[in-house]
């Protein structure tokens, strides 16, 4: 099966970009003027590239420069020999880096247009909705209300190892923990855990989860949300200093604790 | 992003923006260095003038996977030299988060606000709409003595008011680098997750 267009309706980067990114095998023709040159892609890979009796990666950056003309792709068409053997990120960055190093030399467009006086506006940020609108570092300031919370919650209770708030993208915001523990892996993994139970809980019907408990011979682990779902609070406890039901009642305090000062 | 079905992989492109020499290469050699070989590919570099373009793989294990596949992440600087048309073009192009690498030497304020601003029009230009781009500042160069304290580089950027996740970092040392690139995944990841929970209507 041939796909044809015109370069003028897709540009010849964007084509082969596509080819790379989608791990295309076959055979890109183009003609322009009366020239003609041919890209081969083998699995996304560009392998080999012609302009009238020439070819290899010197031929591929010159009909990099192809503005017009049109295309005739057919996938499944291999080439018969290899010239190229460059990745494809790596060909169309250095293409176009040498395009541009050829190109004149342009002005600075820096200096004639006028500068926008509200940049946030542009990209789209929200206003602030912190007091001190000159420092609105939330996500900060934010992250550090919650080590506060889980520091007095570390000293409140005796036989604590560690606790996390986490996020459902499986990223901590902010932990603390006796000893070495690797937070951000032991988050990811109860985030799996999480995502796991939730497609049992939907197929049982048998409604939202509100807390997980883990039993071993030597900890108890405790993971609840933080109201919505989108956050959950993980504690581990050593089980010889701690009994169950304190530890379901402070992560339930504190669950509550962490949710208040999150905004929402 | 670009989904590759056949590998269920979700590819998801970082590009560090910012002045000429601000350490955008500094950050994505440090990176590089820092990554174990088998979760990263090859630093890809390209030399200009001042500069350099560096590209690489980054693939962040843990993460849990985005509809079923698993999110891999291109990193990429962008020559700051105001020639490189082609080259920003191709790397802006499709780009899901930006970051923003300012330098925190007060000499160097203009030189910030002129590259957020090109930054905008640049990712225009790429045909990608720039409020749709996860947009993270990194505040380099924190160790200079004389360093521009953070509300004097946020108005110097006109950014003053709004919500921007911000990281001070001193890229040679290596303080803040992996942050502000854990902080742009995070958003990135986070904003597709969203959109993904809105086509499943599965909000609770």
């Amino acid at each position: 099966m041939a796909v044809q267009g015109d370069l003028s309706e897709i540009s010849l980067i964007n084509l082969i970009q596509l080819n790379c990114q989608s791990e295309t095998t076959g055979r890109l023709t183009l003609t322009d003027q009366g020239r003609q040159a041919q890209v081969f892609f083998e699995s996304g890979e560009i392998v080999h590239a012609t302009l009238g009796q020439r070819s290899g990666q010197e031929v591929f950056y010159e009909i990099l420069e192809w503005c017009s003309g049109e295309f005739v792709l057919e996938a499944g068409i291999p080439a018969s020999t290899r010239t190229i053997h460059t990745s494809c990120s790596d060909l169309l960055l250095h293409g176009l880096h040498r395009l541009d190093e050829k190109g004149a030399p342009q002005p600075t467009t820096n200096s004639q247009q006028p500068l926008p006086e509200d940049v946030g506006k542009l990209f789209g940020l929200e206003k602030s909705t912190l007091p001190h609108s000159g420092d609105t570092r939330m996500e900060a300031t934010m992250a550090q209300n919650m080590q506060e919370i889980l520091t007095e919650l570390g000293k409140e209770v005796a036989g604590l190892l560690t606790a996390a708030v986490v996020g459902m993208d499986g990223l901590p915001i902010a932990d603390i923990s006796r000893g070495a523990v690797d937070v951000e892996q032991v988050s990811a993994q109860m985030t799996l855990l999480i995502k796991l139970v939730e497609t049992t809980t939907e197929k049982l019907g048998s409604g939202t989860v509100q807390d997980y408990l883990l039993t071993t011979d030597k900890a108890y682990l405790l993971l609840r949300f933080l109201g919505n779902t989108q956050y959950y609070l993980g504690i581990s406890a050593d089980r010889s200093q701690v009994n169950l039901g304190k530890i379901r009642l402070y992560s339930r305090v504190y669950a509550q604790k962490l949710a208040a000062a999150m905004p929402q | 992003m670009f989904i590759n079905r056949k590998r269920k992989e979700i590819n998801i492109k970082i590009v560090y923006y910012g002045p000429p020499l601000s350490g955008k290469t500094t950050n994505l050699e440090y990176i590089h260095r820092s990554t174990p070989p088998s979760r990263r590919g090859d630093l890809i570099a390209l030399k200009t003038h001042g500069d350099r373009t560096l590209f690489f793989d980054y693939m962040q294990l843990e993460l849990p996977p985005i509809q079923g596949m698993t999110p891999k992440f291109n990193i990429y600087t962008v020559p700051g030299q105001v020639a490189y048309t082609a080259s920003r073009k191709l790397v802006l192009q499709g780009a899901d988060g930006v970051i923003f690498v300012a330098d925190s030497h007060p000499d160097r304020m203009r030189d910030n606000l002129y590259s957020l601003v090109d930054l905008y029009r640049n990712l225009q230009e790429a045909g990608t709409n720039p409020r749709q781009v996860s947009l993270i500042l990194q505040l380099n160069k924190r160790d200079l003595q004389n360093a521009a304290s953070v509300p004097t580089i946020r108005q110097a950027l006109r950014l003053e008011g709004y919500n921007i996740p911000t990281i001070e970092a001193a890229a040679l040392r290596g303080d803040g680098v992996l942050e502000t690139l854990q902080t742009s995944i995070h958003a990135v990841v986070r904003r597709l997750q969203a959109t993904d929970r809105g086509h499943n209507g599965r909000t609770r």
